[in-house]
């Protein structure tokens, strides 16, 4: 039996004395518990919950460094008639759409042709887990460099003759935001293809045996066998993109600061962000936030609903 | 015929992954050869090897990357450490006692996956400037030392899955729940411990836009922030800003190299959370 179920109230447990609590040595046999305890939930609160709180309390007010007043759902109806949130939301949306399609797709033939290649199958495990160690602004900084005028694709261009090509592709409102999601090709080195490989390696080598015997070629054995098994992976991986993309702007910030114009590259993550820097207003900041928090709880519970469904049926 | 076909394939698999790995190094490798350029040699051929090489932007770049490389590395150490302690003992707690209200406090602690730090950024920023923490290292610490759910709920399952018999014996003796703690549990658990230290250090590395807005000032200046500051607003020559990059990347190369099992390890299990 585990200690856990041993120590329930009212059962004798150690180390706390065989007999029923009274009140004070509940709070001698508890108290213990709670104090240690303490310490995480104390950073909770004062960084989570009591944020989030006054987060969304304060997405109802006009709110600088010093002073707080009640304006009611002005905030809201001004970001929701601010074209500059429209535009965030769709350049988002395009962002998250074609993350989507990579993360089902880069990552995958990376850890597939890793998992299936026979030599030196270590050394390229760790050949595409080296780039996620260096840090996402000196990725950021490199590629930044690359779009520049005088920058490596334009002198790449001009190398091979294509000169009427070069253009200030971060400058460029057709080109900056395609750009932004082009950093990082081709998207193999990742946390994603780590997932991706733990799950091809996880698989039981019995059910492939059974598909060799079978004599399938090696194609037909990753679409019908392998995909399959690795799909909740696949599901896991889309979901997390989604929430990840859904929030993060840290490119269009070291890049392009949301440009080109006042929303070329603007997602909500960095409208929310330029509110707090760029003007001080945090009540604004506060719906955006809240705003933002709203729609990824959404997805989160959605995702949680699809997935028990399926377990359902399956 | 079958094997000749294997191997025909075998040699098709090496010859994509070295493309994939060609295109991923690519950037990397410019970088590296970026940093040795004098501006002369950086406008006229800034793709592949140059010569002589200016190893002098690294002189350049360490007098203003030196000291921020080395907030980061104590933000992330002290903020590692105390995050770790606390989740470490809390998993403990709620994975091997019970006590009135456990489950519901386990709730509240793992709903908190579900809150990303971005949608709190304003009120987080509002709280560092009402007690006056900007532009110290405690507005960094502080909010870092907060990230514990993901260790929390990875640890508990690590502590729940322990044999009960691993503990009676200390039990029997009048061990403390922090003696069980800290002789028995912790021990055991320390490559997990371990994983999730590194990644907790990962993130924090990786963090750019909350250092840029509470530590945008040399006294507490990041190592990614300074990245950008140096190469935006201090103008240096081009080849010095991309060895700022260099050794802004270098510290968790380090680390990276230095344990490499535990780190892969580490950002397996984080992932999953994201």
């Amino acid at each position: 039996m585990r200690q856990s179920e041993r120590s329930a109230v009212g059962e004798p447990s150690f180390p706390y004395g065989q007999r029923r609590a009274g009140i004070m040595q509940g709070v001698r046999r508890y108290g213990l518990f709670y104090l240690l305890l303490a310490p995480t939930f104390l950073f909770a609160i004062a960084f989570y919950y009591y944020p989030l709180l006054s987060g969304i309390y304060h997405s109802f007010t006009y709110w600088d460094i010093k002073r707080t007043v009640w304006v009611g759902l002005d905030n809201y109806a001004r970001l929701f008639a601010d074209p500059a949130t429209a535009a965030a939301w769709r350049n988002m949306a395009l962002i998250v759409g074609s993350q989507m399609i990579v993360v089902l797709t880069f990552p995958l033939l990376g850890a597939a042709l890793v998992h299936h290649v026979r030599r030196g199958q270590y050394w390229w495990r760790v050949a595409f887990v080296l780039p996620i160690v260096v840090p996402a602004t000196v990725i950021v900084f490199v590629w930044r460099w690359f779009y520049g005028v005088d920058g490596g694709i334009n002198y790449l261009l001009r190398l091979v003759g294509m000169e009427e090509l070069t253009r200030a592709w971060l400058g460029d409102p057709a080109t900056a935001l395609w750009a932004i999601i082009f950093v990082g090709f081709p998207w193999v080195a990742g946390l994603n293809f780590l997932i991706y490989l733990a799950a091809l390696q996880s698989i039981p080598e019995e059910v492939l045996d059974a598909a060799r015997v079978d004599g399938a070629t090696a194609l037909r054995t990753f679409f019908q066998i392998e995909l399959p098994m690795i799909r909740p992976q696949m599901s896991l991986l889309l979901m997390l993109t989604i929430i990840y993309y859904l929030r993060s702007f840290d490119a269009p910030l070291i890049m392009t600061n949301g440009g080109p114009g006042t929303t070329g590259t603007l997602v909500p993550g960095l409208q929310m962000y330029r509110s707090i820097r760029d003007e001080l207003d945090l009540g604004y900041g506060s719906a955006i936030g809240t705003l933002l928090f709203g729609v990824l709880l959404a997805v989160s519970l959605l995702n949680l609903a699809i997935r028990q469904r399926l377990e359902k049926t399956v | 015929m079958k094997r000749l076909h294997r191997r025909a394939g075998q040699w098709v698999i090496q010859l994509v992954l070295l493309m994939l790995a060609f295109i991923t190094f690519a950037p990397l490798v410019t970088l590296l050869s970026l940093s040795v350029k004098d501006i002369y040699q950086f406008n006229v051929a800034p793709m592949g090897l140059t010569f002589p090489m200016r190893f002098e932007n690294y002189t350049l770049a360490w007098k203003f990357m030196a000291e921020p490389i080395w907030h980061n590395i104590l933000v992330a150490t002290v903020a590692t450490l105390a995050s770790l302690s606390m989740a470490s003992i809390s998993a403990f707690v709620f994975a091997r006692f019970r006590f009135p209200g456990r489950d519901l406090l386990f709730f509240a602690i793992m709903i908190l996956l579900f809150i990303p730090n971005t949608v709190l950024l304003v009120p987080t920023y509002q709280l560092i400037i009402s007690f006056s923490l900007q532009n110290t290292l405690w507005a960094l610490i502080l909010p870092y030392c907060a990230l514990q759910a993901l260790a929390i709920v990875v640890l508990r399952t690590f502590f729940l899955e322990m044999p009960d018999e691993l503990f009676d014996a200390a039990i029997v003796d009048g061990a403390s729940v922090v003696q069980q703690f800290t002789a028995i549990a912790a021990p055991l658990a320390k490559p997990v411990i371990g994983a999730m230290a590194i990644f907790q250090v990962w993130v924090i590395w990786n963090d750019y836009a909350w250092p840029s807005l509470v530590a945008n000032a040399p006294q507490a200046r990041t190592a990614a922030l300074a990245l950008i500051v140096f190469n935006d607003f201090t103008m240096p020559a081009p080849g010095a800003g991309m060895a700022a990059g260099v050794l802004a990347a270098l510290p968790m190369l380090v680390l990276f190299f230095a344990t490499m099992r535990t780190f892969i390890a580490g950002l397996t299990a984080g992932a999953i959370k994201g």
